[in-house]
């Protein structure tokens, strides 16, 4: 078997990377794929958390890099019975203790073995970026619409592009409808025309998206809710499926539509 | 009621003459993607202004120093701005 091995990456942080490679790696495990997704964010690990996994953790990363314990003793098994995996961050320890060759490494074992190997990458363009994507042969690029974000990003592509890693992909996380409507908010042509690459996904802002988080359940499991779908046709795309981008949506409710007849801003809003 | 119906009146035009910020935050990042992306070094920026002062030279009997040299922003385009001073015409000038 031969995966791919996928870096998702930011430059900024807070974002959503994390979030993203939750719900990726659980939406293709749904699609019955095995997936293994690795924290290499080392000193500051929340893969698990996101994931609800962090109880437990027995061996990290680093254990399995520098030959404490076996691969397979440092992968933990999602709770919901997919074949789906997580190598956990070392938290007690930093970057500098991984070297971009030993997680190259470590990776073509793992797409032996594995469909999709997905790398929650830190924030910044420091080592522990440098790392994640020297091992990655794609990488899928998270945004939010906001300047400090798609500029970042910008950064992030051209230093893809140094690393040969070619055509990021583009996700576009916590669209927010209503301010899109209203033209307070950046859409996707807007984002695409400044970075000029291809979007993978457009995520809209989801209060689930918290609560699933707080539950540690990835929202993808809530299939209605508007960001696990969103995340659900990512991993789709991801998996080669031909899914037609939707635009997030301003659905009006009473209240707002109310609101719209008399030309004030509804602040209802969910997505199609 | 009437106090209602005018406060939903100004309500209503406020939002309309409300600018439409995403329109801002696309001029300003595209301005500053250029800029971002020149991604010009110290270095190259002396090596480019040195060559430009070479060239400029064989021509034209220029001052050693520039008065100005710069990328800067002008309106909606970024341009690189440079002035030297002319002291005389070169004799050994082809023209």
């Amino acid at each position: 078997m031969t995966g791919k091995t996928i870096v998702i990456t930011s430059g900024k942080g807070g974002v959503g990377k994390t979030t993203a490679t939750a719900n990726i790696g659980t939406g293709l495990a749904m699609r019955g794929h095995r997936v293994v997704v690795i924290d290499t964010d080392i000193g500051l690990r929340n893969l698990d958390v996101i994931m609800g996994l962090e109880n437990r953790i027995v061996y990290d990363l680093v254990n399995v890099i520098e030959g404490v314990c076996k691969l397979n003793q440092a992968m933990i098994r999602d709770k919901n019975g997919h074949e789906l995996y997580l190598i956990p961050a070392a938290q007690t320890r930093d970057k500098s203790c991984v070297e971009p060759g030993q997680l190259r490494e470590l990776c073509a074992k793992l797409e032996e073995e594995f469909d999709y190997v997905l790398m929650d990458c830190p924030a910044g363009i420091e080592q522990g970026f440098k790392n994640a994507v020297a091992a990655a042969k794609e990488a899928i690029l998270v945004t939010t619409p906001e300047v400090s974000s798609i500029r970042d990003a910008d950064r992030v592509i051209g230093l893809l592009e140094a690393s040969e890693l070619h055509r990021p992909k583009l996700i576009i996380n916590r669209i927010n409808p209503g301010m899109v409507r209203d033209g307070n908010m950046m859409d996707r042509r807007d984002i695409v025309d400044l970075l000029a690459v291809d979007v993978l996904g457009l995520v809209p802002v989801d209060d689930r998206t918290i609560t699933a988080a707080n539950r540690g359940v990835p929202v993808v499991h809530d299939k209605k809710s508007a960001a696990g779908s969103a995340f659900l046709r990512i991993a789709a795309r991801v998996d080669g499926d031909e899914v037609p981008l939707m635009e997030v949506e301003y659905k009006s409710s009473l209240m707002s539509r109310f609101k719209g007849l008399v030309g004030i801003n509804g602040s209802a809003y969910s997505h199609a | 009621m009437l106090d209602f119906l005018r406060w939903l009146i100004s309500q209503r035009d406020s939002n309309k003459n409300q600018e439409r910020t995403k329109d801002t935050a696309h001029n300003r990042l595209r301005l500053v993607l250029i800029q971002d992306r020149l991604d010009l070094s110290p270095e190259l920026m002396t090596e480019m202004k040195r060559e430009i002062w070479e060239v400029v030279s064989r021509y034209m009997v220029v001052d050693d120093e520039f008065i100005e040299f710069e990328i800067r922003r002008l309106d909606e385009l970024m341009v690189l701005v440079s002035n030297i001073q002319v002291k005389e015409l070169n004799q050994l000038a082809p023209v």
